[in-house]
């Protein structure tokens, strides 16, 4: 617990520039039904530049989806995208990577952005040595054989890997050096964005807390901006600057996670957390959030989590609520906590559904 | 400080199972001597095991083939009396290695293929070896069934490759389920069609044989484009049903790897889709599909035994049936023990290879 503590007091400062603009990022399926699955529906985010985001959610609210999107990559062929994905460039270039062709977005993969998906038990072809699998992914961008080859002990060794395990098959490697050798392939074409999809899920948590320490390392050495997709809100506590939460294909919440997990202002981030049990707390029962999340072919109308949520009112279910920015002040007001805000953002009715009108 | 704590903590995980140095790597040696070793002693097994049922399976056949024999000589009218006649019976018995109790011909024919390579005199044509009769039909059946079997493997990887990669397009799903129509056919029923079509109908082929019996059988152009005309017909028959089959396994392997993480991740990587494709969907699918194609390099030598004689090609598969018809002990019996050896040992060498192009197949020293 403590060398991550310690590492978090000095976070460097995330520098308020935009890295990754997530504009109105719908994605889409077309069943075979006729139906439309709206896996993930308007979900706006903002990646700043050298910070971690957290995206947090339950199982179906589109976490992977979303991040899956962001890559360009494309499981299906019933997918429809609507929405932008600004990308700022180094060179100060702003383009959209949901507009790119499928070769242009290979060209992004890796440079711009990389990614460790989840699943990563299996992310490496099993016939390939680590180091063959290392360099082709810097080939394909340009880069000499010879050259690449070069830099994968450097590459081992920024991830905590011996150079010798470059030599190795994946099957000869633990859980926890497969996701480091994965995390070396994300980083080798030195990215601005690693998005790390449940980077530690099928990890025990002794190598979970180190992949996590490693991940934090590697933004303070190279200054990349990580989208970390978990399930798990204690992750996210340890390791994130900020918090986005999903629900139902949108994003419902944003905001610095420490003031976020404190005083939660969504009804739903308010469950999340309700349901993290604390050591200092009395024994008491965990009330989960009542109901199951609603299938993508079928949200309901008005806000998505309305039949779930004890504060509805009757508006929740007929208007959708917009994602609105909040003042420190209303904040404070409305949770009598003194926190700030970090331009906390919020989807729901109970702070106004347009503008903030304080 | 922390930093010290992680860093130790990596080193621990990122350590090696054993560290390569001379001393282990001398070590190693042993397992693999001793699987090697194991691997040649259930060879030897398993090759004593199958030849001894295949011997007492071809005794207990009913019927007498050295009476059959002398009787045809005796029609010929060269012997009449009784004692000549039980002295031939007696002297081709001994020379067919038909004499004595079963377990004196068990030995007797075990000592003649061990120690002197023999496999005893053929009735089909005696006094010529079985051995001879055995060589000379095993060319054109290993020409046939092999480039048959070769063409189909490589012919169905390929298609199964595309469809596979391509499983979403409309021709993919046509080809494939016309494969799965012709996977069902048997090689002979294709043949028949084959030869009312393309024989018989439009006279393109010939309908039997290996070759144009009005040309001497020897080295020149004329001869080798011969044999590859009749060829023709049923390699085609045989081919048909075989790349459907391959396709077919081929396309399930690529389909299942298409859904693998790591291909997600090669993509993930920006690599292109044709490196994608060769290195990382071909590499994983055709490991089996080298095994399974060893598998069925064995039962070239049988030949296809349908297919030869609907052909009339003078191939193993003819001759089997020609040797079981008159019970010719000899020939089926060679037959059969060269099949048994050669498909033993094809089976010992893809055992002994794979670990060599596949690396998660681990030579251990104990259990396997």
């Amino acid at each position: 617990m403590t060398d991550t503590q310690v590492q978090s007091a000095f976070r460097p400062t995330t520098s308020d520039e935009p890295l990754l603009e997530v504009k109105d990022l719908d994605v889409h399926f077309r069943l075979k039904n006729g139906g439309l699955a709206r896996v993930v529906d308007g979900a706006n985010l903002t990646i700043r530049r050298n910070e971690i985001i957290g995206i947090a959610g339950e199982s179906g609210s589109g976490k992977t989806t979303l991040v899956e999107a962001i890559l360009g990559i494309n499981r299906f062929s019933n997918r429809q995208l609507g929405g932008q994905v600004l990308y700022h460039a180094r060179n100060g270039e702003v383009m959209d990577l949901a507009a790119l062709s499928p070769h242009q977005m290979a060209r992004v993969r890796l440079s711009e952005i990389g990614y460790v998906p989840q699943g990563s038990m299996n992310s490496l072809s099993p016939t390939m040595r680590v180091a063959d699998q290392i360099v082709d992914g810097m080939v394909s961008h340009g880069m000499s054989k010879s050259k690449a080859r070069a830099k994968v002990p450097e590459l081992l060794e920024k991830v905590g890997l011996d150079k010798r395990v470059m030599r190795l098959y994946p099957h000869e490697l633990s859980g926890g050096m497969k996701q480091r050798v994965i995390i070396a392939i994300g980083i080798s074409m030195e990215p601005s964005i690693i998005i790390a999809d449940e980077p530690t899920t099928a990890l025990d948590v002794n190598v979970q807390r180190r992949i996590l320490a490693t991940l934090m390392r590697l933004r303070d050495e190279m200054g990349v901006s990580i989208i970390m997709v978990s399930h798990d809100v204690a992750v996210h506590a340890e390791l994130v600057d900020r918090l986005a939460i999903m629900y139902a294909g949108q994003v419902v919440e944003t905001g610095g996670v420490r003031p976020m997990l404190k005083a939660p202002l969504h009804p739903y981030t308010k469950g999340l957390t309700d349901a993290i049990p604390t050591i200092t707390a009395t024994r008491q029962r965990i009330d989960g959030i009542r109901g199951v999340t609603p299938s993508p072919d079928n949200w309901p109308k008005g806000c998505r989590f309305h039949n779930r949520c004890q504060y509805a009112m009757p508006q929740c279910a007929e208007i959708p609520p917009q994602l609105v920015s909040l003042s420190d002040e209303r904040v404070k007001a409305l949770n009598q906590v003194e926190t700030s805000t970090e331009d906390r953002m919020v989807s729901c009715h109970l702070y106004g559904s347009g503008a903030d009108r304080d | 400080m922390d930093v010290g704590v992680e860093k130790l903590a990596v080193l621990e995980e990122g350590r090696l199972p054993a560290s390569p140095d001379k001393h282990s790597r001398k070590r190693r040696l042993s397992p693999t001597a001793s699987y090697i070793l194991r691997r040649i002693g259930l060879f030897l097994i398993t090759l004593w095991g199958s030849l001894t049922a295949a011997f007492f399976f071809f005794r207990l056949l009913p019927g007498d083939p050295i009476r059959a024999y002398v009787g045809q000589l005796q029609q010929r009218g060269t012997t009449t009396t009784f004692e000549t006649n039980e002295a031939m019976l007696a002297y081709y018995q001994k020379e067919f290695g038909l004499d004595g109790s079963l377990l004196h011909q068990y030995f007797s024919y075990f000592r003649r293929l061990l120690i002197d390579f023999d496999l005893g005199p053929s009735v089909l044509s005696y006094p010529t070896p079985a051995i001879d009769l055995i060589m000379r039909a095993l060319p054109w059946t290993i020409g046939l069934i092999g480039v048959a079997t070769l063409l189909g493997w490589i012919l169905g990887m390929i298609l199964g490759t595309l469809t596979g990669w391509n499983r979403n397009r409309t021709w993919a799903e046509v080809v494939t389920n016309g494969a799965l129509g012709f996977s069902h056919l048997p090689a002979y029923f294709v043949a028949l069609f084959l030869i009312i079509f393309l024989s018989y109908r439009w006279k393109l082929l010939p309908p039997n044989g290996a070759f144009n019996t009005a040309l001497d059988p020897e080295w020149s152009m004329e001869f080798v484009l011969s044999v590859i005309k009749y060829g023709t017909l049923p390699v085609l028959a045989t081919v048909i049903v075989a790349v459907a089959n391959w396709m077919l396994s081929t396309r399930a392997l690529v389909v299942s790897i298409l859904g693998e993480d790591y291909l997600t991740f090669a993509g993930a990587k920006g690599l292109p889709a044709r490196r994608i494709l060769s290195a990382y969907v071909l590499r994983n699918a055709w490991l089996p599909q080298i095994a399974a194609l060893g598998m069925a390099l064995g039962g070239v030598v049988s030949g296809n035994v349908l297919i030869e004689r609907l052909f009339r090609y003078p191939g193993v598969g003819s001759l089997l049936i020609d040797a079981v018809l008159i019970k010719d002990v000899n020939t089926a019996m060679a037959i059969v023990s060269i099949l048994i050896i050669l498909v033993l040992t094809i089976n010992l060498i893809i055992d002994l290879t794979l670990p060599l192009i596949d690396p998660r197949v681990k030579l251990t020293g104990a259990g396997g």
